[in-house]
């Protein structure tokens, strides 16, 4: 029985770098198609049973200097993020131009908090943790809050793999953490989610890791303060740390852990009552699986990716992270990452509560596992050859793992630029104060956050009177008949702004007619007044 | 330029110090390896900045101005600070007891 585990494990030894030489040559092009890679990590995890029951792994020789290698990651990540940030004049993302609106509102609202006067969606969509906190942080400093966010975020987001590492250090072995640390630094799915802008995520993430480390080591005390924190940041993050908290207070039978999600709430309640209006119908919402129904008409460039590009994406790193999991069920080891995985798994594999974003949560989990099972492997690999094989190992899964995000700076880059954003700066001078500006769901943030006007799109925003079908004729008829009817329910005077973009969905050659004129035009982006019968009867 | 050094010199006093001030009254003083309180005391500071800030403001009308926040902050950094010393004063005293009481029993 011995030899035949031996043997096993020998042989995943060289499945797993095997399958990696494939996946490599697949990315670099030299192999295309291969589809039937996604489904050979699950057969790999399946083989590697027999191996992983035998008890008793030769022990793999410590990493010299963990901290360098941490701190290496770190420079990498900061980097890589900085380099994409700074390398366009408008800020990258979908959100941007959402979170300059709602820092705008903050910031007008001075000297206080402007709690009562906000819009209803910016009450629903934004707790109040991250505007304060910046408005806070800009009003001390002197320093504005788009320069916060546009130097911060590549801080914060490259800042993760510090607890990622002691996440991973304290659950598995210092190898697992410095791997799943350095996997973080190259990871697709977190560069992807740096170049959406997920400010909110990103301080929920972080939040999330320190909470965890802090669940770790039992301090109970420290871990409720991150919960209430998490609670006035980032809610979804929030219904994903009480679900793995409860879930490890059941496995491990640690009591306190109830006590500390009771300070948790102490510290967030007041601020989520505040709200409690638009808070209890998003949970609502949430708990019914309905998440998103407010934004349903919402077909704008601000979702995250699905699970079929996810499958691809984490491909690397997969096989490794599904061997730990099974490493930890024979095992019973319910450790942080195992609950944290299973959680965002769940959700993410029921589609319930903002599920594609949960990907995001998942692949920190997904990280963290696959420092572990990569761990393992090397204790798998054959003795005699061990150093060179763990070099040609990390090499493989660097490339592996980094060539989707190779791939994506090269792609990436905002989803408007300094002339089309111009035009949207010239609404803020060119229509009067009152006007309310009409615009597709890709370009209505940037209006929102740049024009200083009220904006219509759709299912975003305070004012809804029509639903998804009625908004896709609008956006796709030419007849001036059809938009002049849609558009005359909504209050005048009222502009129509128009990037120019392919992915914003509008047909222009409708506005022609007696009830439209082009106001200013510039590198493709137009804005277009709009006259209602009453405005041409006076 | 000038503005922008003071504004980054300023923001260790958001970023870390009210959390590192909190760490010694939620964490054990000396077995807390410091990178690790270093890495909790930004998280609690993001966590302590706003929550207080928003309550100065909404409960005792405290203005979101640079004095305001300053005043805000030296409160939230002060108060976790004095409770630390009185811990320490209280741990000292109960130590003291105990190591009366033990010699009056022998």
């Amino acid at each position: 029985m011995t030899v035949l585990r031996d043997t096993f494990g020998l042989a995943i030894g060289i499945a797993f770098p095997a399958f990696l030489i494939l996946l490599v040559a697949r990315e670099l092009g030299v192999l295309p198609g291969l589809g039937f890679l996604p489904y050979l990590p699950p057969v790999l995890a399946v083989l590697a049973i027999p191996a992983i029951r035998r008890t008793g792994l030769p022990q793999v020789s410590r990493l010299p200097k963990p901290a360098l290698l941490v701190g290496a990651a770190f420079v990498v990540a900061v980097s890589v993020r900085l380099g994409l940030s700074l390398a366009y004049e408008t800020p990258l993302g979908y959100d941007a131009g959402l979170y300059r609106y709602v820092f705008n509102a903050y910031s007008f609202g001075l000297p206080d908090i402007p709690e009562s006067s906000l819009a209803e969606w910016v009450r629903t969509v934004y707790p109040q943790g991250l505007p304060t906190f910046v408005t806070a942080l800009a009003v001390f400093t002197g320093l504005s809050a788009d320069a916060l966010v546009r130097y911060g975020l590549p801080l914060l987001s490259a800042a993760l793999v510090v607890p990622i590492y002691w996440i991973g250090r304290e659950a598995f072995s210092q190898r697992a953490g410095v791997t799943a640390a350095v996997l973080y630094a190259i990871s697709y799915t977190h560069l992807f989610t740096f170049g959406l802008l997920y400010l909110k995520n990103a301080v929920g993430l972080l939040l999330l890791l320190l909470a965890l480390h802090a669940l770790q080591k039992r301090q109970h005390a420290l871990f409720g303060v991150f919960v209430g924190g998490i609670g006035i940041y980032h809610r979804p993050t929030l219904l994903i740390v009480v679900a793995v908290a409860l879930v490890f207070a059941l496995a491990t039978r640690q009591p306190r852990v109830l006590s500390s999600l009771a300070l948790g709430a102490i510290i967030a309640a007041p601020m989520l009552i505040l709200r409690w209006d638009a808070n209890w119908g998003l949970l609502a919402d949430a708990l019914g699986g309905n998440a998103g129904a407010a934004t349903a008409a919402n077909d704008g460039g601000g979702t995250f990716f699905d699970l079929g590009t996810y499958r691809w994406a984490s491909l690397a790193y997969q096989p490794f992270a599904l061997i730990a999991v099974v490493w930890c069920l024979v095992r019973r080891d319910w450790n942080l990452p195992l609950l944290l995985m299973a959680v965002a798994g769940g959700i993410v594999a029921l589609q319930l509560f903002f599920f594609r974003r949960q990907i995001i949560p998942l692949d920190l989990a997904m990280l963290l596992k696959a420092g572990k099972g990569i761990d393992l492997a090397i204790a798998w690999l054959p003795e005699g050859r061990r150093m060179a094989m763990v070099g040609a190992l990390g090499a493989l899964l660097v490339v592996g793992t980094g060539a989707a995000s190779v791939r994506y700076l090269d792609e990436a880059s905002p989803l408007m630029d300094r002339d089309q954003l111009a035009v949207v700066e010239w609404i803020s001078d060119g229509v009067p104060a009152d006007a309310i500006i009409v615009a597709s769901a890709y370009d209505a943030p940037w209006v929102a956050g740049w024009s200083g006007r009220e904006v219509i799109a759709p299912g975003q925003f305070d004012i809804v009177i029509h639903d998804r079908e009625e908004w896709l004729d609008f956006l796709e008829s030419d007849s001036a008949d059809a938009a002049s009817e849609f558009l005359s329910q909504y209050p005048a005077p009222l502009y129509i702004y128009y990037s120019g973009r392919t992915a914003s969905y509008l047909d222009v050659s409708k506005f022609t007619g007696p009830k439209f004129s082009l106001v200013h035009e510039e590198a493709g982006a137009r804005v277009y007044a709009f006259a209602s019968s009453s405005d041409l009867r006076d | 330029m000038i503005d922008m050094l003071i504004g980054i010199t300023l923001l260790p006093l958001v970023l870390i110090t009210p959390g590192l001030a909190w760490t010694f009254v939620i964490l054990p003083a000396n077995r807390v390896p410091w990178p690790e309180r270093l890495g909790w005391s930004i998280g609690l500071s993001i966590i302590v900045a706003p929550l207080s800030v928003f309550w100065a403001n909404l409960g005792l009308g405290v203005p979101v101005t640079p004095w305001g926040i300053a005043l805000v902050l030296l409160a939230v950094t002060s108060l976790p600070v004095a409770l630390s010393l009185a811990k320490g004063r209280l741990m000292s005293s109960f130590r003291e007891r105990l190591r009366h009481d033990s010699r009056r029993s022998r």
